[in-house]
Parts: C-alpha cells; structure tokens; sequence
C-alpha cells in the first residue's frame, strides 16, 4: 500500500540519491531531497511511506545506513542489497484527512457529549511516559523535566488555538518541536494529533504548524520532521483516519478498544498522539479545558 | 560527589520501546542517580542543560543523534552505565520482553479448573476485590487478600462467610503470611518449626519471623489476618479462626499473636480464646498492657523482638534471658546484651563524632509496625515526652506514597529524606529499618549504602557527622541474603543491630548525653 | 518441646490462583506452590456493582440462590443437547403462527417504524405490497406510519427470520418441530441471493418470487414431506459440520444434504415440471439450509427458555439498529443497546461506509453453539469474513470458555471431534469480557441493494451485563437493582 504523497517525494529525488537512513525490524527509512521516506511492514499506512512485507526481521535482509536508493514510478529499489520493492500491484490510499461537511456539525456535537468519558478512559489506560502525565489535571511539577517544559507552552498553544491566532499558536508550537524522548519526540507527536483533530472538524486553524515547520529539520529527528510536515498539510498516518473515525462516529462502545489500540502505538507516540488528538477535539469542539 | 557524563550515539537504530527498556535498565544500574536517553534536538538540549546533564561531550550532537547522559555516585559507575548503554544499542536488539509462561485464563473460575486450587492471591484494585474473594470462597477456596480500600462491610461478610465454611480470609489489607514453608505477599523464606504466628501487621510478622529464623527456631504457620480484623466492627473475627486453627494444628507448638493494642471488647475475645487453646500463647500487643495478658495467664512480650525471643527460647528448650526488658537469647552468634563490647564502641564512637547541636533521631521507616516499634523503645528509654522530639516517619504511609512505589520497592523516596535528614544540622542519628525478602527491592542495602556516602560526603563539607543505625529484617535464605546486605551497610559505616527494637535502643544511647546537654530531655 | 510433626495446612499442597499483580505469583513458584497466573482484568468492564452481583450469582452449593442457579443451568443443559429438531411441514404463516390481520414480522427485538434501518423498511413495504394491502410503496408506508400495520418481532410468534427477517400472512413458513419437547419453530423460506426481500428490495422480480413460493414451493415441499415423512435436521447439520458447513454463512453441504434428503420423495409427490422447478431452485441456492438451521436453533434453544434462575441465553437478534438478547431464567425481556457496523471484508467497491449495522434473527445459530462459534468446522470462511485459518479454531476455543457444554451431535473433527460449544452462560461472558462471536453478513444501508460482505462480529457486552443485572432483581439478590428490560 502506497500513500499518494510518496511520487511527489520520489520525484524530487532527481535532485539528490535517495538513501537508506536507518533499519529497525520492520521498518527502513530513507532520507530523500523532500523528508523522509518510510517503508513499514506493520501499522497501517504512513503519509509518507509504503506497506510492504519483507520477512519477519528487516534487519537481516542485507542493508545498510548509507546505502544508495533509487525510485521512479514503477518500483523502489536498494541495489547493492538485491533489494526491490515493486509498486504495480499496490493499493493507492490518500493520506489526507478530511471529514465530510456534513458530519462536522454532528462530529462536534458528539465530542461535546462524549469528551469527558473518554478523557476518563484515555488517562486509565495511557502510558505513564512521555506526556501522558498530561491526561491528569493535577500534574504536580518537578516529576519530570520534559513535561515541566511542555505544560505552559501546550496551554499557550491551546489559548491561541481558541481565539484562532495561528501565528501565536505557531509560537508555542515551536516550544514543543523536539521535545520529549523517543524516535519522535513527544513534543511532536502531540503536535500532530492535534492537527490531526483540527482537520478532522475543519477548523480555520488547521494547518497552523506550517508557520512553525520552517528548517524543523535541524529543530527535531528526521522522521518527526516529516511527519510534521505532512500533518501540516492535512496528511496523516492511516491509523490516526481510524482513531478519529471512531471518537467521532456512533459507537460508543468502540473506543475504549480504540484508545487501547492507539496507546499500543510505538513506545509513547501513541499516548502523546493521543493527548494531542484529545486536546485538538476540545479546542475545535468548544469543550473548555484547564491543563494548569 | 556526583559525576556527569554523557555519550553520543549517532547511529543506534533502536525503535523507541527498545529505547524506553534501555533507559530503565542503565538507571537501575548501581551507583546511578539519574539516567536520561533523548534524541539531542534543541528543545531537549536545554532539558539536559538545565538538569546539570549537559556536558563537551554532548556539545556536537545534533537532532538525529542519541545522547545517553547520566548522574553517577563516581566516574566508574558512570563509565560503566555508557558502557552497558552502548552495548545494548550495539547489540541485534530484543525482541521485546521475553514470555511470561501465563495462562489465557482470565477468571477465577478458569485458574481454578486449570490446577484444581485451594487458596486465591488477590491483588486487585480494592473495588474488585470484594467479589473475586467472594468468588474464591465460594469455591472453597481460601483467600489472601493484600488489596486494601475494601469497605469495613464487605470485610465483615467476607470474614462470616469464610467461618461458616472453615477458610481463611487473610485481609484485606493483609501483607504477608507463610503458608506451609510458602511465602506470600511480603514475606521472608524462614526456617520450618513449630511456631505459630497470627498477625495484623505485615511488617511485624516480618520481623518476628526473621528474628525467630535468626535465634534458630522456626515457623509452623504465619497466618495474616489484615490491618483492621481487631477493629470493633470485625471483631478480630481472623484472629479467632486462626487461633482455633493453630490450636489444633499438631504442627504448632506454641502461638504468638502479634498486633497495636485492640479496644478492650476485642482484647478481650482474643484474651479469652488465647486462654482456652492449650498451647503458650504470646501476645505481642505493641504498647498494650502486660498485665492483662499475665491476668489471662498468657505471656506478653513489649516488643517483636521479645516475642520472637520468648517465643523461640520456648520452642528451643532454651531459658529466656531476662537480662534487659528485651528479653535476650543466648545464642552460639553471641548476639549478647544490648551492653556488649561491639556495639559500646560503636555507641561511644558516635558519640564522640557529634557536635553539641546535633541531638536529634531521624527515623527513616519503611514499615509502618517496625516505625511503631521504635517510637515504643525510644519512649521506654528516654522517657515519653522526651521521645516526642525525635522524627520517626513511615514513608510507607499514604502520605507519602501517592503517585509513588512503596519505598521497601523502590529506595528513592527514602534516599530523598535521608539526604535532606543528614542536611539538618539538628540530626545526630539516622535511624532505618531494611526489609528483605520476596517482594523487596532487589538490593535494599545497595542503594541505601550509596546514598548513605554522598550524605556523608556532603556534611564531610560542613565538616560534620552523623551515626547511621539500622537493623536489616530477613534471613540469609531470603533472595537478598541477609548476610550480604548486612555487609554492605557495614561497609557504609552503618551501625547494625539485629533487631529493629535493639536498633532504636542503640540510637537512644547514642544521643541521651547530647539531649540532655541541649535540655532536651531532663 | 515436642516432636510435633510438621505443619501442614494444605495436604495437597499450596495451589494458589494469582488474581493481580504478577509480583505475588513468583515467591510461590519458587518455593515448590503451583500457581495460575490470570491474565485478568476487571469483570463487567469495570463496573463494581456489577462484577459483586456476578460473584453472587456464582453456583454455590452452600448457598440458596447459588443452588438454584446451578440446577437451572443444569435443566436447560440438558434440554438443550437432548433437542431434536425435525422438519415437519410447511404452511402459511396465517396459520401456523396464527398470523391475522395486518400482521407482519420482522427480525431482532422491537422496534418502532420511524426507526427501523433502509433493508427493513423496504422489506416491509415489499410485504405490504405482496399481500396486496397497498398498490404502491408510498401507500405502503402510509399505511404503516398512521399505524394501519402491526408490527412485531419474529421471536414474539415462535419465529425466526435472516437480515430483515420480514413475515407476513401469506408467506409459506417452514415447520421445525424439537421432538424431545414439543417445542415448534418456523422460518420463511430462503430466497437466495441477489435482489431479495430480505434485503429490502421489492420489485416485480422480488414479488414473483414470493408468489411462486405460495403456489408452488411451499405445497410441493409440503406433500414431499407429508408423504417422505419428516426429515432429521439435527443429523443434517452435525453431518454438514464435517462438510466444511458451520450453519451460518457456510450452508451448502447442508443443503446438498437436505436436496438430497427430499428430493424422492419430491419426485413422487409433484408433477414433473414443479420437481424440475424446486429442484433448480435448490440447486441455485446455496444458503436454503440457512432458514432451516435457524428454526432448528430456536426449537432448541426454546425448550431452554423460561427456567427460572437460569442464566442460559436463548436468543441473540439484531434488527439493523439494536443487538437484544434474552436469558433463560428472565422470560420474554429483551436486554438491547445500540449495533454498529460488523468488521469484516467487503466486495469489490463497497466499504464501511455503506453497511448496514448487524442485522438478522440469524444469531440464534451461534446462540446454540454453531455459526460463528463452530468456525473450527470451517476455517475456509476466513477467507470471506477475515482472518486466518487459525484464528477459525481459536474462536470456537475461545467460545468454549463462554458456554457450559459441548453438543457430542456435533463434533468437530479439527478439534478432535469435541462437540460445540453450546450453552452461553451470561455469567461467563460478563467476567471473562469474552463476547459471542457471530459469523454475519454485510447488507447496504440502503433497502435492496442487497448483500456486500461478511465478517465477524461480537456481540456487545453491555447487554449481558443488563440481563444478569435483571436476573438478580428477580432472584432478589441483595445489592442487585431492580430493573426491567
């Protein structure tokens, strides 16, 4: 499966060789002219990358950070690790997130009911890193220096959000770029759930972090960079399309399922995408929250 | 003296779970006060500079690189923390953590089909664990209840349904108990013998256990009957099963009852029940009445260490020592008299490295019964009122646990208050019990050793001293060996006594000539 | 002192259950205890005033309501696998349900008019207009709205119906008898696929089918088995188990088996032409078997319905917008809440978007241990709900932890021929979280576009905790609300 954004990326490879950046177990990245570009074996689809399957341990399939890659249309290919990956038989999906107009209006109204419930549910069940904490109201400071840094600026950034100031909520934006532990720091993962959310309900705010994504890549890692960019752009990973389909469809009972399958999500990416998600829901929705 | 270092890793390619199981390894690590493990971007940069950790070489690292920075007691700890952190990053990588070998069985009525049970461990949130006991007992099953915030009234049905059928409901809020040689919840591997112990405190059947493992008796059965079974409302219910149980056991030989002192309707009961067994009953009812106790023609003990004294010299053939108010017995370790030569040296040592403004015992307790105690045998040797000054704290209490681990699980909440104890410069002792055994911290000792020398380090600076008792509860069966840890608190300059009640007698000597030079005491 | 022996509490040794944290379970192992290590997590989704009541309902020999809950357990057991369903006849629905006037019938619990969801709504209208009470669909509708139409559940009238589930008067209906006790149930006859009623379509092509189903299906299936004698359903389905069949969405060894089964008789008792024609139809219908496995379910599990304290469920329906159960030991209530759309695969150009929440009396098939929950008989339907073959053998394991008996009529030869899993304890469900697996068809929202995909469902939670929290008002047992579904 292929997100549609990945033939502009490729295209710009003309500029400069695509090459392999890192290799987990089921997933490589690959750093081209325009971002990162992710190949994933498991977790739905990515706005920048590829689903593909190959073998249970990427990591033993011969490649190396460095490596020279190439794309065109057709296929993506690592030759001096005899690896190719053809796009032919794969599913196209759009990466962009958008909610029909029609379900805005009932998406919103049924946030305002349910918000509370499933802000319960999110704090039982998130992990205590990152900035879960930051599912609780009464947060004490000194536990933990990232999150110390990230309370006032996330309140900056919701205040802004709420009187629909994008260049201030750029600002506070830029506080929590790189911030956090992890491959994508909690800062940023928080940043794009809560655009995910503006999207999902169309506010004019939407897209504000684009004020704030000029040269990130020197401000933050490589793949949080992208996926900033893209979130920016309204383009997010498939799973976050599902998750907010389910806060804001008519099941009630398939959230908590939800939040535990998005908790799931990397080490602490899920939670912090979660609380993003959550905090983005309410700014848009009009549902008032104090987080100091 | 805490040392910063810190390493740059660029290429480790770890996924972030990998990253998390790294990070909590290194900091778990001997002689590590903090372990950090980011991605250097500029916003956490300045993390890491503001917490100290920021070092030269950190300075080049960039948004893609890894940084591992670390707070170490010494360079070597330090060293040797990146050292661990580069082989893990270095290495194929985990697979995620290895395989519990768990059943798919979700409910009680499923474990119990699966190995035919007789005794249910329930450790739920207090609001289900009512009905997973009642669940239990009505399958026969007997019940450990360690979950606590279980309503007095549950409590009461589950403790009357339990009689009506013969089981045992050990709870709620039942910390340990030793079941046929099997440990369960807080409890130590002690040796088998033949006496029996009922208690509601889980700390104080600790120690009575351990010292009676440490006199070279043993233990038939440690039944825990929970921390409120002696309240008016339950009417020491547990208590009296127990007693009626251990009453018939032909395992036991002799009972010791181990308790704060209940209302008088319920001492009463016990009292009377006691009475009627047939076997020597000791109760231990810290800071209750002896002479009630001898008016039932049962023994008292003051103390866990009486008890566990009476109680093993009975079980032993042995004569009780009456040299103290203690009880003593002689044994071939020669843990003699509170005045032997060992501990007046020490006892004089300390007092000699105090200046006159420090007068003051610090007791940093992670049991709440053996913090009891000790403010029992400070108020019997230095009088009540003047034990009133002094600070004995249960860190184990509400209080101070929200939103934190227990501190015989984790040590940094007590290093915190022992650090901030050897700051004041009112503190002449520092006072602390160190529980071993299955559910511990894995190295009590260790980790208090360590804090112990960067608090003397600090005074050192201000050029002053202070004395460190403590007494370790635990036997060298146990996962930690007792052995070992006493040592390492040795090592540590850290005055030892085998008992926590000996340790709280030991402290009150050390400071008696101080405090009355202040006018603290009379 | 003495040489006492030593002490020994548990003779059998310490055999603990650990029931939280995990920490507690090591000393045992280490110390020479066995212990279970449940994966556990708290009954009822949490809700304490639930899982207390549930652990009171516990079967309990010492205690009263815990004996009577056993031995009505045990009663409906045994009905249960003693049931021996047998197709006896067919007739119109006017009278063998007594269905008269303006009655129609239609699947899953009650629901009013305004609410019902697109396939049920045109199903209706396609009925109004079979039975010739209006001319149009707009005067069908009218006629329903200013409530010229009863309407009421097919399980209210001995009944069951799949997807829409729609019975009116004139449609001929299968006649199941469970001769072990005297219980009937019926079902209309399966139309196949395509453009269907029970989809919500009502055309000309749709109408014409249900007349020759009056004038010439349901006659010459009648004297077929007036004259063949009635035909055994029970060894039918146990024998289509080991086909590759598990009743539900896998039909047609089954109905191989039952073509096979009257086609003599069929022969002798109708003229040429009309054996030609029913043989065809058979032939063309792959899931006709579907209607007969349902009644046969519900003459079963009806037999089972009605003892008191027994937390048995007899009945899973869905009507396109609610999914209802009913308890044995609670009588005709029904304990509801609100579908959602089945997770499943979809046909080429049709997605989530499209379908229609779960829909159909067709659960009654996993309600008594086959469908979805004898999916170890046939692991080839991953390939058209989802999943692997695998997981078809894990369900049924997993339904195993739900049910409190095995039906040896069907044995499961990929599972060492144990029986399936029959018997769904309300109690079971609500403390494990395990919920009924249903193996379910994906209709289009929209009335008569017909069937889009398939897949598995579960059936929600909260409505077993609803019917236990009901069973324990009626028992009176302390703590328990009082409430009425």
């Amino acid at each position: 499966m292929i997100s549609d954004a990945v033939p502009r990326r490729i295209s710009r490879a003309a500029v400069e060789p695509l090459r392999v950046q890192s290799i987990y177990r089921s997933v490589i990245n690959i750093t081209t002219a325009d971002g990162l570009l992710t190949v994933a074996g498991e977790g739905g689809g990515l706005p920048n990358g590829i689903v593909a399957d190959l073998g249970p341990d990427w990591r033993a399939i011969g490649l190396h950070p460095g490596m020279v890659a190439d794309a065109s249309d057709a296929k993506l290919r690592v030759p001096d690790a005899g690896l190719e990956i053809e796009f032919a038989g794969a599913s196209r999906w759009s990466p962009r997130l958008a909610a029909p107009a029609e379900l805005v209006d009932v998406a919103a109204a049924r946030w305002t009911r349910r918000a509370a419930a499933t802000r319960a549910v999110a704090r039982a069940r998130a992990s205590a890193g990152g900035f879960g904490p930051l599912l609780r109201e009464d947060v004490p400071y000194g536990r933990d220096r990232y999150v110390d840094v990230a309370r006032p600026a996330l309140a900056a950034l919701i205040v802004a959000l709420e009187i629909g100031d994008r260049r201030r909520a750029a600002e506070a934006a830029t506080r929590l770029i790189g911030l956090g532990s992890g491959l994508t720091p909690s800062g940023d993962d928080v940043l794009v759930g809560i655009e995910a959310a503006l999207h999902a309900l169309a506010r004019p705010t939407a897209g504000f972090v684009a004020l704030a994504t000029g040269g990130v890549e020197a401000r933050t890692t490589a793949l949080a960079a992208t996926l900033l960019r893209h979130a920016a752009a309204g383009e997010f990973a498939e799973r976050l399309h599902v998750l907010l389909a389910t806060l804001m469809g008519s099941d009630d009972e398939a959230i908590p399922a939800a939040i535990d399958r998005a908790v799931a999500w990397g080490a602490t990416s899920g939670t912090d995408c979660l609380l993003g998600v959550l905090i983005g829901l309410d700014v848009a929705a009009g549902v008032h929250r104090a987080l100091d | 003296m805490s040392t910063v270092n810190a390493r740059i890793f660029p290429n480790s390619y770890r996924d972030s779970v990998e990253l998390m199981q790294i990070a909590a390894e290194i900091e778990s690590l001997p002689g590590i006060d903090r372990a950090g493990l980011v991605m250097a971007t500029p916003a956490n940069r300045e993390v890491l500079a503001a917490a100290g950790l920021l070092s030269e070489a950190t300075a080049s690292a960039g948004p893609n690189d890894l940084v591992v920075a670390v707070a170490a007691d010494d360079e070597g700890a330090a060293t040797q923390a990146l050292e661990r952190a580069a082989e893990r990053l270095a290495g194929p990588g985990t697979e995620g953590p290895s395989e519990t070998t768990r059943t798919d069985a979700r409910t009680l009525a499923e474990g119990v089909a699966e190995i035919g049970a007789n005794l249910a461990l329930i450790s739920t949130p207090g609001t289900y664990a009512t009905a997973e006991a009642l669940k239990a007992l009505k399958r026969g099953l007997n019940v450990f209840l360690f979950s606590d915030n279980v309503p007095v009234e549950d409590e009461i049905e589950l403790k009357s349904m339990a009689r009506a059928r013969g089981l045992l409901v050990m709870g709620p809020d039942c910390g340990t108990a030793i079941l046929d040689g099997v440990p369960l919840g807080f409890a130590n591997a002690v040796r088998r013998g033949t006496i029996g112990l009922i208690g509601a405190s889980g700390t104080g059947l600790q120690q009575v256990s351990c010292l009676i493992d440490r006199y070279g008796a043993g233990v038939s059965q440690a039944i825990g009957v929970g921390g409120r079974d002696l309240d008016e409302r339950v009417g020491g219910e547990m208590m009296l099963a127990a007693l009626e149980r251990l009453g018939a056991d032909p395992g036991t030989a002799l009972i010791v009852l181990i308790s704060k002192p209940p209302s008088a309707s319920v001492a009463e009961l016990v009292l009377t029940a006691a009475g009627h067994v047939g076997k020597p009953v000791i109760i231990n009812f810290l800071g209750g009445d002896p002479a009630k106790v001898t008016a039932a023609g049962l023994i008292p003990a003051a103390t866990f260490e009486a008890a566990a004294a009476t109680a093993s010299a009975m079980a032993l053939g042995r004569p009780v020592s009456s040299d103290d108010a203690l009880g003593i017995v002689a044994t071939d370790q020669g843990a003699g008299p509170a005045g032997d030569d060992t501990s007046s040296r020490a006892v004089h040592d300390a007092q000699a490295s105090l200046v006159p403004a420090q007068w003051r015992i610090r007791g940093l307790y992670s049991g709440g019964s053996l913090a009891g105690e000790a403010k029992l045998v400070l108020g019997a040797s230095l009088g009540v009122v003047a034990a009133k000054l002094h600070e004995i704290v249960d860190l184990g209490d509400d209080e101070y646990t929200v939103g934190r681990p227990h501190p015989m699980i984790d040590p940094r909440l007590r290093n915190e208050h022992l650090a901030a104890a050897a700051a004041d410069p009112s503190t002449a002792v520092i006072l602390l019990d160190v529980v071993l055994g299955y559910g511990a911290n894995a190295d009590p000792a260790g980790a208090l050793a360590s804090a112990i020398r960067t608090a003397r380090d600090d005074a050192a600076r201000a050029d002053r001293r202070f004395a460190v008792v403590a007494s370790v509860c635990g036997t060298s069966s146990d996962p930690q060996d007792l052995v070992v840890q006493e040592r390492r608190l040795a090592e540590a300059g850290v005055i030892l006594a085998p008992s926590n009640a000996r340790a709280a007698v030991l402290a009150a000597r050390i400071v008696a000539p101080a405090a009355v030079a202040a006018g603290m005491h009379p | 002192m003495n040489e006492a022996r030593t002490s020994v509490l548990f003779p059998d040794g310490v055999r603990a259950v650990n029931v939280g944290l995990d920490m507690f379970a090591q000393p045992l192992a280490a110390n020479g205890a066995s212990v279970s290590r449940l994966d556990w997590r708290p009954p009822a989704e949490g809700d304490r005033d639930v899982g207390l009541l549930l652990a009171r309902l516990e079967d309990d020999p010492s205690d009263p309501i815990g004996r009577r809950i056993a031995a009505a357990n045990a009663t409906a057991v045994e009905r249960l696998l003693a049931a021996q369903p047998m197709l006896v006849d067919v007739q119109p629905a006017r009278t063998a349900l007594g269905l008269d006037g303006r009655h129609i019938l239609h699947a899953g619990p009650p629901i009013a008019w305004q609410r019902m969801a697109g396939p049920v709504e045109g199903a209706i209208i396609g009925a109004i207009l079979f039975e010739g009470w209006a001319r149009s669909a707009e005067e069908a509708s009218a006629l329903v709205e200013s409530g010229g139409v009863d309407l009421s559940p097919c399980h209210d009238h001995a009944a069951v119906g799949p997807m829409a589930g729609i019975i009116s008067p004139s449609m001929p209906v299968v006649v199941v008898e469970n001769v072990a006790a005297g219980t009937r149930a019926h079902a209309t006859l399966n139309e196949g696929l395509g453009k269907v009623l029970r989809f919500g379509a009502y055309d000309a092509s749709v109408l014409e089918r249900l007349r020759w189903f009056v004038d010439v299906l349901g006659p010459a299936l009648s004297s077929a088995l007036r004259h063949g004698g009635p035909l055994d359903l029970r060894s039918i389905t146990g024998q289509a188990l080991q086909m590759g069949d598990e009743g539900h969405n896998r039909n047609i060894a089954a109905t191989s088996l039952f073509t096979r089964a009257i086609a003599p008789a069929l022969v002798r008792t109708a003229d040429t032409t009309v054996a030609a024609a029913v043989l065809d139809f058979l032939h063309g219908n792959d899931h006709f078997f579907l209607n007969l496995s349902m009644a046969a379910c519900k003459s079963a599990l009806d037999s089972a319905h009605g003892i008191d304290a027994s937390t048995v469920v007899t009945a899973m329906a869905r009507n396109g917008v609610d999914f209802g159960i009913r308890l044995s030991g609670t009588g005709d209530a029904w304990f509801t809440t609100p579908v959602g759309v089945p997770d499943g695969l979809y046909f080429p150009g049709y997605g989530p978007d499209d379908a229609n929440p779960d829909l159909g009396d067709s659960a009654i098939t996993e309600t008594f241990g086959i469908g979805g929950f004898a999916m170890a008989a046939a692991p080839a339907i991953v390939r058209f709900v989802g999943g692997s073959p695998g997981d078809a053998l894990e369900f049924t394991r997993l339904m195993g932890r739900i049910t409190l008996a095995r039906n040896p009529s069907y044995a499961l030869p990929p599972l060492g021929f144990v029986g399936t899993p029959t018997g769904i304890d309300a109690r079971r469900v609500v403390d494990s979280g395990i919920a009924p697996v249903i193996n379910t068809g994906i209709a289009h929202r929209r009335a008569g576009v017909g069937q889009i995909g398939a897949g598995i469902a579960r059936a929600p939670l909260a409505v077993f905790a609803s019917a236990i929290t009901a069973l324990g008002g009626v028992l009176g047992v302390p703590g328990s609300k009082e409430t009425v579904a």
